[in-house]
């Protein structure tokens, strides 16, 4: 009866492939868009022979990039995108993964599905099926975008696989978390926690200089194949296996537990709440804390590994001529290269800020706004404690972050432009809370993407100037009034988002 | 006093009218009934009563205060159970019900013990761990604990067992002999007929009629089932409707107005037993969705 194991499974994937088609979409299509423009904006950049040597000379000692192995326009390429393009779509797929799978299961789809004639092990299988062929059909999206390029076929199938088994990778451990946590959140935390593992992982790996490391991280898989540069095939024999080995794991843990069940228990909780659980701001602390435990924590730890790293970066890139027009204003390549970090921090903490926010506006969705407010808080005083939340969280992650690597003062004067474009998400959820979290994060992502284009030359100066994440860039010297006006600015909006949302409906639906 | 007052109230969503003017007074005191198919308004009427969504036009009285100005004084007044709770996952339910009644203001903790004895209800787990019938105690039991003037359940025992559903029955009954307030909004009638002093019935964002059941009954058909010696055919008088024959029972409804005189028809056939009941809330209910039907 082995074979009625997989029974559906077809059925189940087709169900879902109906979810989330948005994400499985740019899983494959990011990559030929970024492989693509990359490809193209460098040729149009690189000209003569000696424009490559002075970007690859310029480029060489990127700790977070690690080296351009190939001496061509192709290598220059790959190595701009290969680590964005495996965490865009690493990110992705796990959640991806996970709505399919603990989310479906807490939720009780799965049981639905499972009571119909499906076999045990269909649901896990369509799953992976689905995100597996995303990330492959993106992986040679990726390679056709190098070719269409007129880079070497070789190189551009390599380095798009590469990159590819690396998500899928990615995606068989979030299928493991799936398993082993009790509910969805958790187990996109401990996969998120892994991803961001793997990212520091290969940081390291590039200080070490040592390749052998990269293995241990699907980011730094692609780098290890060497695309364009002597393609180096023994990464397959390590990431194929590495990935079904992950894959079996995940499904002996399906196996052995009960439909609901988790390997990591749901504790208990309190007969009765504390004496302080008595406010809008005690509910929301309570919920918030877990998400901002974790940011801070991170901060500090990537500060304290930077820390740690300064002395070694300032004699690996002494005599290199790394980022030379930044390293001149800033007195250092090592002071560039951590303005540079500070300011990709700044840039990530923002979304911390708008997922905070976010959350009164899911709370809203899921009827518990109405609960709240008709136990006699005010929504003034409701939508505060996760503001101030939201607002002093990023405020301490990026201070305690500027606090380990020693630049105060560069981390806190990049804060108000966390603040300000979190402020847009606050405006918008009085305004037009159906529309806050999409117009939030597109506007969040078109940023990026501006900034993206702005980086590649396909946009000039003065568009990314309407960019605030511009105004902070390393090596502007930013002044009194840019802060203070973005200051002013978040709290007008701020303001506004507060007076909206206590005039409005509580729409829940 | 009347502690709920609303007259011309209306509400729209877009292009969806969802309250086309409404009136609707609730007395201090009186257990009020408020029921309606699906989708009649109820539970917009209840949100405009707690301040979550604003009125378009009409007037609103909530113990004398306006819902949407006054709401966070007006809340320490009543206390609001939702036909769907979605309580935060993380928290125990015994978290959620001192949070709720906390906020809200007077606690009372020996309550607290009695309504988690009454309902069976374990306090101590995760509410993401409850199923839908304890979601709904969480509900209850933070909404009972509290002494308010007011008190506004909106399909309160949703998902609950016969058996809870008469707990809560119970603890309705005590407050209305204490003297509160209770706006019942429910689809479960024979819930609303135990309870409820007055009934208002509303229909697609209307209100068909309102006042107590012996009044809703006495404007509408009486129901009669009888047995007579000879079949009874062709009974076709005014004032009488759907009349079904099986073999010499006959069963109808007939209006107050003409009752005298079916009577005196029947008599020709020689009854012999008659039973003669005014409607159920259930026949009112049914009747007055059916009678609008074919205005329109």
């Amino acid at each position: 009866m082995k074979q009625n194991d997989y029974t559906a499974t077809g059925n189940l994937l087709k169900i879902f492939l109906r979810n989330n088609k948005v994400i499985t979409l740019l899983i494959i299509l990011l990559p030929l868009l970024f492989a693509y423009a990359a490809a193209a904006s460098n040729m149009a950049i690189l000209q003569t022979p000696d424009q490559l040597s002075v970007y690859i000379r310029e480029n060489q000692g990127n700790l977070l990039l690690g080296t351009i192995a190939a001496n061509s326009i192709a290598g220059a390429t790959i190595w701009r995108i290969r680590l964005s393009t495996a965490m865009i779509t690493s990110i992705l797929s796990v959640i991806l993964i996970i709505n399919n799978t603990r989310k479906d299961e807490d939720q009780g789809r799965l049981e639905l599905l499972r009571a119909g004639a499906v076999g045990p092990k269909a649901a896990l299988t369509a799953v992976l099926i689905k995100v597996f062929c995303a990330n492959l059909l993106g992986g040679l999206a990726m390679g056709l975008g190098f070719i269409a390029a007129g880079f070497p076929a070789e190189g551009s199938w390599v380095a798009g696989l590469a990159t590819s088994f690396g998500s899928c990778g990615c995606a068989a451990m979030a299928a493991i978390a799936a398993q082993v946590a009790p509910n969805a959140r958790l187990a996109r935390g401990l996969s998120f926690g892994a991803l961001a593992f793997f990212f520091v992982w290969q940081i390291l790996a590039n200080v070490a200089g040592n390749a052998s490391l990269l293995l241990w991280t699907p980011f730094g898989w692609c780098a290890y194949a060497r695309p364009f540069a002597g393609e180096n095939f023994r990464l397959f024999a390590f990431a194929v296996p590495a990935i079904a080995l992950l894959t079996v794991v995940a499904f002996r843990l399906d196996g052995r537990r009960d439909l609901g069940g988790s390997y990591l228990g749901e504790r208990s909780g309190r007969v009765y709440a504390r004496k302080s659980f008595n406010s809008p701001l005690a509910l929301a602390w309570r919920q918030q804390r877990g998400m901002l435990f974790v940011w801070v924590a991170a901060y500090v730890v990537m500060g304290l590994i930077i820390a740690s790293l300064v002395p070694k970066i300032n004699t690996m890139l002494e005599g290199t001529a790394f980022l030379p027009g930044l390293s001149a204003i800033l007195g250092g390549p090592g002071r560039a290269f951590l303005a540079i970090l500070a300011y990709i921090l700044t840039q990530v903490l923002t979304a911390y800020a708008i997922m905070a926010i976010l959350r009164i506006r899911e709370e809203e969705s899921l009827t518990r706004t109405e609960l709240v407010l008709s136990s006699a808080a005010s929504r003034v005083r409701y939508a505060a404690g996760h503001l101030l939340i939201a607002f002093i969280g990023s405020a301490a992650a990026i201070t305690l972050f500027g606090f380990c690597i020693g630049d105060l003062a560069a981390c806190l004067a990049r804060l108000p432009v966390v603040w300000l474009i979190a402020s847009v998400t606050v405006f918008l959820y009085g305004l037009a809370p159906r529309a806050a979290a999409p117009v939030s994060w597109g506007l969040f992502g078109g940023l990026l993407l501006m900034e993206f284009l702005w980086e590649i030359k396909a946009i000039g100066n003065n568009v990314f100037a309407f960019s605030p994440f511009s105004w902070v860039y390393p090596g502007v010297a930013v002044s009194l009034l840019p802060i203070v006006t973005m200051l002013l600015m978040a709290a007008v909006l701020v303001g506004l988002g507060l007076v909206f949302f206590s005039r409005r409906d509580i729409i829940a639906e | 006093m009347a502690v709920i007052e609303i007259s011309g109230l209306t509400k729209s969503y877009g292009t969806t009218q969802a309250l086309r003017g409404i009136d609707l007074s609730v007395k201090q005191g009186e257990v009020h009934g408020f029921i309606g198919m699906n989708g009649a308004g109820k539970s917009t009427t209840i949100r405009i009563l707690l301040g979550m969504l604003k009125k378009d036009g009409g007037e609103v009285k909530l113990l004398g205060g306006d819902p949407f100005k006054d709401c966070v004084e007006l809340h320490k007044l009543l206390a609001y159970i939702p036909s769907e709770i979605n309580p935060w996952p993380d928290l125990s339910g015994g978290e959620v019900i001192d949070l709720l009644s906390r906020m809200r203001g007077k606690p009372d903790s020996k309550r607290r013990a009695e309504l988690i004895e009454q309902f069976q209800f374990d306090p101590s787990k995760k509410c993401r761990s409850y199923s839908k019938g304890n979601r709904q105690k969480v509900a209850l039991i933070a909404a009972l604990v509290s002494d308010v003037e007011l008190y506004i359940f909106d399909e309160p025992t949703s998902g609950l067992d016969p058996l809870m559903e008469s707990v809560f029955q119970d603890n309705v009954r005590e407050m209305a002999m204490r003297g509160k307030t209770v706006f019942l909004s429910s689809h479960i009638l024979s819930e609303v007929e135990k309870l409820c002093d007055r009934v208002t019935i509303i229909k697609e964002g209307r209100i068909v009629e309102s006042g107590s059941l012996r009044e809703l009954q006495q404007f509408s058909r009486l129901i009669i089932h009888v047995e007579c010696v000879r079949p009874v055919q062709g009974l076709q008088l005014p004032g009488v409707h759907g009349l079904s024959c099986q073999g010499n029972m006959a069963s109808f409804s007939v209006d107050a107005a003409a009752l005298n005189a079916t009577l005196k028809t029947l008599t020709d056939y020689e009854m012999i037993s008659l039973h003669c009941a005014p409607p159920e809330l259930e026949d009112l209910f049914l009747h007055y969705y059916a009678k609008d039907d074919k205005v329109q």
